[in-house]
């Protein structure tokens, strides 16, 4: 199953990365949501854990340019957040197409594979 | 009139700004404080649980398990500070919920089975029936937690029992929780939701912490529309009420 993960914080990237590619999962990690765009155009992935709150160009930012392009529902997206996002903001992004779920922030590293096992 | 609807109006708003920066602050505080936590207890799991056992001597197994538990009762300070913080200052938000309390608390005796278990101690769940409230369920556990953990802090080795029951009135669903511990003198059992407040603090004492979590039990159900109270007697043991609304 190939993954990619999308946060700014490159210790919970690195981690999780080596996490997953223990758990037998093919892994890439970008640390900002213009290369994560980059990194969704250029191939496909079987599940994107993608974090909301990102300087720049965030998460939202990112789901709305692929919602515009018309590439939102060819994703598998599990949302990946922090407490500060509002519980109405992550329940209209998991109405659309493409969005499978939502991880908050801090998470259980099992809660990870459980989730992607559901994708 | 119209300059002082004007002014009430901004007041209005800069509070509600104020409030929204405050829920922010935390918020962010959270994370940041939590965030650290998370890696370190991954790198953890990772060594312990999914790298080959023989790479690893006991030695070097046990200081990194004891790394991990040092950071999971870091994580659960943290939580508490922050938690009383943000209900003090009223910025939690409750999510309130259907919940049938005799499914609920199969789910809470399941969880505490194997932690009485290793204190050789009993939980008693003597909820029986099907019964609805509305309520949140994630302060509901929080509050019986913080309640459970207190009684097994002063319970007797090998012979502790800790009882969770209902009792119903007109208005309210009242919980109860009793252990049969060594008890609190009558004259501190009002002192017990202070801040930092613990019972004896020096040489019979047990338990070492904040003393956070009956001040975060009383804000969470006093927030909600109840009460919380204790009954004590020395020697026999301690039993904490509290109140739901019906």
């Amino acid at each position: 199953m190939k993954i990619l993960i999308i946060d700014d914080n490159q210790s919970i990237t690195d981690m999780l990365q080596k996490y997953l590619r223990i758990k037998g999962f093919e892994v890439s990690t970008v640390n900002n949501g213009r290369n994560g765009l980059a990194a969704i155009q250029k191939q496909k992935f079987d599940s994107v854990l993608l974090d909301l709150s990102m300087p720049d160009f965030s998460g939202i930012d990112l789901i709305e340019t692929l919602e515009k392009d018309g590439q939102l529902g060819n994703q598998r997206i599990i949302l990946f957040t922090a407490s500060s996002i509002s519980n109405e903001i992550i329940n209209s992004l998991l109405k659309k197409e493409g969005i499978h779920s939502c991880l908050r922030k801090p998470v259980n590293l099992s809660e990870i594979i459980q989730t992607l096992s559901l994708v | 009139m119209t300059d002082v609807n004007g002014n009430l109006k901004n007041y209005t708003q800069e509070l509600q700004k104020l409030e929204r920066m405050k829920e922010e602050f935390l918020s962010i505080v959270k994370h940041e404080f939590s965030t650290p936590l998370v890696i370190i207890s991954g790198y953890c799991e990772i060594l312990t649980e999914l790298l080959p056992k023989d790479n690893l001597t006991k030695d070097q197994l046990d200081s990194i398990k004891g790394i991990a538990k040092g950071i999971a009762d870091l994580d659960k300070v943290t939580t508490k500070i922050l938690d009383l913080y943000a209900l003090q200052t009223k910025i939690i938000r409750f999510n309130k919920q259907q919940i049938n309390i005799r499914e609920f608390m199969i789910k809470f005796s399941t969880f505490y089975s194997s932690i009485m278990d290793s204190k050789d101690a009993k939980l008693i769940n003597s909820v029986n029936e099907d019964y609805f409230i509305t309520y949140d369920p994630h302060r509901l556990w929080q509050v019986l937690d913080f309640l459970v953990e207190n009684a097994l802090s002063f319970i007797p080795e090998k012979s502790g029992i800790v009882e969770i029951g209902l009792k119903y009135t007109d208005e309210q669903i009242i919980f109860f929780v009793k252990d049969n511990g060594s008890g609190i003198p009558y004259n501190e059992t009002g002192k017990l939701f202070q801040i930092f407040f613990q019972i004896d603090s020096s040489k019979q004492r047990k338990h070492f912490g904040l003393g956070l979590g009956l001040p975060i039990c009383k804000e969470i159900i006093e927030q909600l529309g109840g009460r919380i109270w204790i009954k004590s007697k020395e020697g026999i043991g301690t039993t904490a009420y509290f109140s739901i609304p019906k």
